[in-house]
Formats: C-alpha cells, structure tokens, sequence
C-alpha cells in the first residue's frame, strides 16, 4: 500500500506541485480501515475538483479489494491542529499506538512531511521550473 | 429502538443542529450532528438486517462488539452502504461529503465531549461546512442515506 501511495505523492507533485503533507493512519478500534491525509497548498479543503482528481489517482493506482482498506480521504488545512502535530513527524516514519490531536492512531506511516515548504512551490510545478 | 424510533430521533437532532448553530454554539452543534448520523446508520442497519430493532443485549459479547459502537465506519459497513461512501464508490462528491464529515470524528468520537481542546477546534467555519456534507440536498451523507433508510 504504501509503495502505491508513494507512487500517488509522485504523479500528485509532478502535476500539481509539493505537499505539505501526506500520510496513512488508522483511527478507527474496529474496521482497520486506512485514512489517507492530504496537505497541500494547491488542495483547498472541501475543493471537489482537486477531491476527484485525487479519487481518482487512487482508482486508478488500487485494485477493488485494495480500496476496501481505505475508509476516508481527507484533504486537510495547513492550520489543523491535527496537521501541526503530524508535520512534527519526518518523511518515511511510522506511528504506533500514539495520541494525535486527542485522537488514538493505532497505526501511521507519514510518506511526506515537509513543513518548511514555501506556498509559491506550486508555481514552480505550474511553470515546471522547480 | 425501531427503525422508525431512530428515525424520528435523527430527525429532532437535525432539528436541534439548526437551533444550536443558530444560537452560535458551534461545539454542540458539531457533536449533534454527530449523534443524527449514527442514528442514521442505525435506523438503516435495522432495514438492512431486517432487525424489528436495534440490537441491545448487553450479555452477548457478539452484539457489544459489532452494533454498541459510536464508530462511523463500523456501523456503515453494517449498515450495507459501504459501497455508496467508500473511495471505492464512483460518486466523488458523495465520498468526499462521507471523509470530510467523518474526518472530524474518528475512531470513538463521542469521547470529545471530554476533550476541551478538540471542541475549541469546531469553529463556525468549520461546523457550517460540517452541516453542508450531511444535508447538500443532492450529495449530502443524510440524503443518501435517507433514500435507504
């Protein structure tokens, strides 16, 4: 899964620029079903076209059976608490059984954590002049 | 409670929601919310599993573990509307009003009415977008499931 998400950050970077952060996590006691979180400065929360263009990489890249793991997809402000406390964690890290945000993760893997990311790098991946 | 009992309370919460974001308390407003939604599911597992009502013996270590849960995503794969929300489903709007609600309400949500600092986080901003992914006429978590339910 997390070769696949990787490939995902990839094809997302390319077309659309830099993350502020990306990351798996599992939240909920019973189903162990993936989160998949979303920071970016060119993903607005509650932004349908930028949602679909992600649901749609995730199609695309995950079989049936594969998509069953995930329960959520949630693009995230830079401002949410719950963002502040995960973008305190490195790219390429796992979390295990820990407290974030008042929320227990049982498990997480952040793919990409890059606070320091100015905004105007998504103009870079516009112009392609990284 | 019967499918029809949880129906009417889902509706007196949404009515509630109103009244509460009216009056500006936006933490209440959000948990509400909350609560109308897994009456929902609930009034829904009850048609789905044909159940007369929802299951409530505590004695059974089975029902405690699969239907006396707060969890959204357990009680939407009892539910049989796993399909509808899931990211595997076609409709993105539908997915993304499901994750975006459901994303301020992991796991054992209901615990955040202990967690002073969670519920300074539910702002008007926030608990306006909140009401839009359960009740967009067309694409909202309530509607869909009101066409099951």
């Amino acid at each position: 899964m997390v070769e696949k998400f990787k490939k995902i950050l990839e094809k997302m970077e390319t077309a659309k620029g830099g993350v502020f952060l990306f990351a798996l996590m599992k939240m909920d006691e019973l189903t162990d079903k993936w989160t998949v979180v979303l920071c970016a400065p060119w993903a607005k929360e509650g932004d349908a076209e930028i949602f679909k263009y992600v649901l749609n990489l995730i199609q695309s890249e995950f079989s049936q059976e594969e998509l069953s793991t995930i329960a959520r997809i949630g693009l995230f402000s830079k401002t949410d608490h719950l963002i502040g406390e995960l973008m305190k964690y490195n790219s390429d890290t796992s979390i295990s059984n820990e407290k974030v945000n008042g929320n227990q993760v049982h498990y997480g893997y952040i793919i990409k954590s890059n606070p320091s990311m100015k905004e105007n790098f998504v103009e870079g991946a516009k112009t392609g002049n990284f | 409670m019967t499918n029809e009992q949880l129906k009417v309370i889902t509706e007196a919460r949404l009515q509630g929601v109103t009244v509460l974001m009216e009056a500006q308390d936006w933490f209440l407003a959000a948990y509400t919310m909350a609560m109308a939604l897994e009456c929902a599911l609930k009034a829904v597992i009850c048609r789905t599993l044909h159940l007369y009502s929802y299951p409530q013996d505590r004695k059974q270590a089975a029902i405690i573990n699969f239907f006396w849960t707060h969890e959204f995503e357990q009680l939407l794969i009892l539910s049989g509307l796993y399909d509808e929300f899931s990211p595997a489903s076609k409709i993105s709007e539908v997915v993304q009003n499901w994750g975006d609600f459901t994303k301020q309400f992991p796991g054992n949500w209901s615990a955040i009415k202990y967690d002073y600092e969670k519920q300074q986080q539910f702002d008007q901003e926030r608990v306006k977008r909140l009401h839009i992914n359960l009740t967009d006429p067309i694409f909202g978590v309530m509607t869909k499931i009101k066409e099951k339910w």
